[in-house]
């Protein structure tokens, strides 16, 4: 039987500007919830960034949505498909990284390759997909696309770990894909493979992919995130623009002056911040504020006769961030 | 799907040398009773002290003695591997995202590791009939019900024993595959299902429990031996051909059952 509600979704399907739909999703293994209640709405053509420390859910949340874990309880809608069996269907417009790349170490990162386009062909034929059988030369094109067309003999097992990261994009992206799902992918990788993968990423944004992708570092992923979703200690916590996240979150306003005490009497006046929330060490204020405000203390500051050294703004790390969302959503463990 | 798992399975450095070891063993034994002698035979079908008089024995008395062990632990490292070792390495969530449904890899597992089976039966019976030729006599064979018969009818029934052999096996295959999806660890599958085979073994040996005998998985397993009498009797093949069948349709059922509503986490 269908209620009312669930014909309006069914007819709204098609239009959904969502590529990934969680309602209440929720898993518990050995009587604890590792997922709880986490409503997701992922906007077709964003790159999603899902943040959290490790163990908050993020991964079982990911496994759930491709089909690796089954939920307790809620719903999950896959590019517009909620049946289980049609989920997995889905799957073959979705490229993912799940938690670290996993090959066979005694096969070369080709052969690998290889070995997951020829199970994708046969699974996607049995689905009666149309899909295109790839030849050494397709393979060969995958590789070199994450700069690994040199390594392409040798064992995987011989790979170092950024190799081995690539190696995992480069089979995610054998076929073109609607949606990547990337768990973690920048783990392992040095500073210069951290700003390829972000550079690879808008680039597939560019050609009108949907990006969703997890970390526990919010630096490595939020300038390219368009939409935010934080999770912690099972529950979503935050979801929006990155606009949104940012604002919430504020700034850490640093400034240097001599006359230290006179800013802050100035900053209370304004009400911006209550007083004890600023922290003087001798010629260096730090105080939380958000961007606009920000702009105007500095106005202020001035006319208030400051000498002003030096401004700044550092960002709250992901940790401060959690800490301070933990304590917004009102439920401590 | 299937090439791909065989591929997988026979490329690997391990299955080979694992093949090699047992190809070899007809080789050892051959060069033993060469310049030892056969023996005195001790009880059951022992076919080492008839290996002397003809080439075709050496191919039974390989298979004979590699079946109560190292074939059943062949195919337990194989068959344990297929789930458990694609969890261990990590690979079982990229084939399931791939997206294979969980029941092709699973029946596929099993085809690879039936097709494993077959190989090492019928590869140990070849390897055996190239050393029984080049050390012993290829002549007129004597059947254990006293008749003789030609070389190459001789080695036409030492291959269907060969095959024979493998349907023992399908048993182990099953279980090796049911208990790999209840485990990431797949050196745990293999010890698992290698203890059925052991405990059905000592348990075919004690009488108090005789009630039970027919349904262990390797109560029939010397039947093989029946292709060398005239007339074949099929009494004990087909018994065990029932048993092995029953054992296997059990645990492919167990192993569905598990594997299909199983939290992949690995």
């Amino acid at each position: 039987m269908q209620t009312d509600e669930e014909v309006k979704d069914s007819n709204t399907k098609a239009v959904t500007p969502f590529v990934i739909e969680t309602d209440d999703l929720t898993k518990g293994f050995g009587g604890r919830n590792v997922v709880e209640d986490v409503s997701l709405r992922v906007p077709a053509g964003s790159i999603f960034g899902f943040l959290g420390p490790n163990g908050s859910g993020k991964t079982t949340t990911i496994r759930m949505i491709l089909g690796l874990v089954f939920p307790d309880r809620g719903e999950i809608s896959l590019l517009g498909a909620r049946d289980q069996k049609l989920r997995r269907q889905q799957l073959s417009r979705v490229g993912a990284v799940v938690e670290g790349p996993g090959f066979y170490p005694y096969l070369s990162g080709l052969e690998n390759l290889r070995r997951f386009s020829q199970v994708a062909y046969s699974a996607q034929k049995q689905l009666n997909l149309s899909i295109k059988r790839l030849t050494a030369s397709d393979l060969c094109s995958a590789l070199e696309r994450v700069g690994l067309l040199e390594a392409r003999a040798k064992k995987f097992r011989a790979y170092s770990l950024g190799m081995k990261q690539r190696l995992a994009i480069a089979a995610a992206l054998l076929w073109p894909r609607e949606l990547l799902v990337l768990d973690e992918p920048t783990n392992g990788l040095d500073p210069q493979g951290i700003v390829e993968v972000r550079e690879l990423l808008t680039g597939l944004k560019e050609q009108g992919m949907t990006i969703f992708v997890s970390s526990h570092i919010l630096s490595e992923v939020e300038m390219i995130c368009s939409d935010i979703a934080v999770m912690g200690d099972g529950r979503l916590l935050f979801q929006g623009s990155t606009q949104a996240f940012r604002g919430s979150l504020g700034e850490q306003f640093v400034l240097e002056t001599p006359d230290a005490g006179l800013a802050e009497s100035i900053l209370e006046r304004l009400g911006l911040a209550e007083p004890g929330s600023i922290k003087i060490e001798k010629d260096r204020l730090s105080a939380s504020l958000t961007i606009e405000e920000i702009e105007r203390v500095v106005a202020a500051l001035v006319n208030g006769g400051v000498r002003v050294r030096a401004v700044g703004k550092t960002s709250h790390s992901l940790e401060e961030a959690f800490v301070s969302l933990t304590g917004r959503s009102g439920h401590a463990r | 799907m299937l090439a791909s798992e065989l591929s997988l399975l026979f490329r690997r450095r391990r299955t080979r040398v694992l093949l090699v070891l047992l190809f070899l063993a007809p080789w050892l034994m051959g060069y033993i009773i060469f310049q030892f002698g056969g023996g005195q035979g001790g009880q059951g079908p022992n076919f080492v002290n008839l290996v002397t008089h003809n080439a075709v024995f050496l191919v039974l008395a390989s298979v004979s003695s590699l079946l109560p062990l190292l074939f059943p632990l062949s195919v337990s490292l194989i068959a344990a591997d297929a789930i458990a070792g694609e969890a261990s390495l990590g690979t079982l969530r990229y084939l399931l995202v791939v997206p294979v449904s969980r029941i092709k890899l699973l029946s596929n597992k099993l085809l690879a590791a039936l097709v494993f089976v077959l190989v090492i039966s019928v590869g140990v019976a070849v390897s055996g009939l190239v050393a029984g030729v080049i050390m012993f006599p290829a002549g007129r064979v004597l059947l254990l019900s006293g008749q003789t018969t030609s070389f190459a009818h001789g080695v036409l029934l030492a291959f269907f024993a060969s095959v024979l052999v493998a349907t023992s096996l399908v048993s182990v295959a099953g279980i090796g595959l049911a208990i790999s999806t209840f485990t990431d660890v797949p050196v745990g599958a293999t010890l698992g299902a290698l203890g059925v085979v052991i405990l059905s073994e000592i348990l075919s040996n004690i009488t108090q429990v005789r009630g039970i005998w027919p349904l262990l998985p390797t109560n029939y397993w010397l039947s093989f031996a029946d292709v060398f009498r005239n007339p074949i009797s099929y009494g004990g093949i087909g018994k065990d051909l029932v048993n092995q069948g029953i054992w296997l349709v059990f645990a492919f059922s167990l192993a569905a059952a598990r594997f299909l509503s199983k939290d992949v986490t690995s």
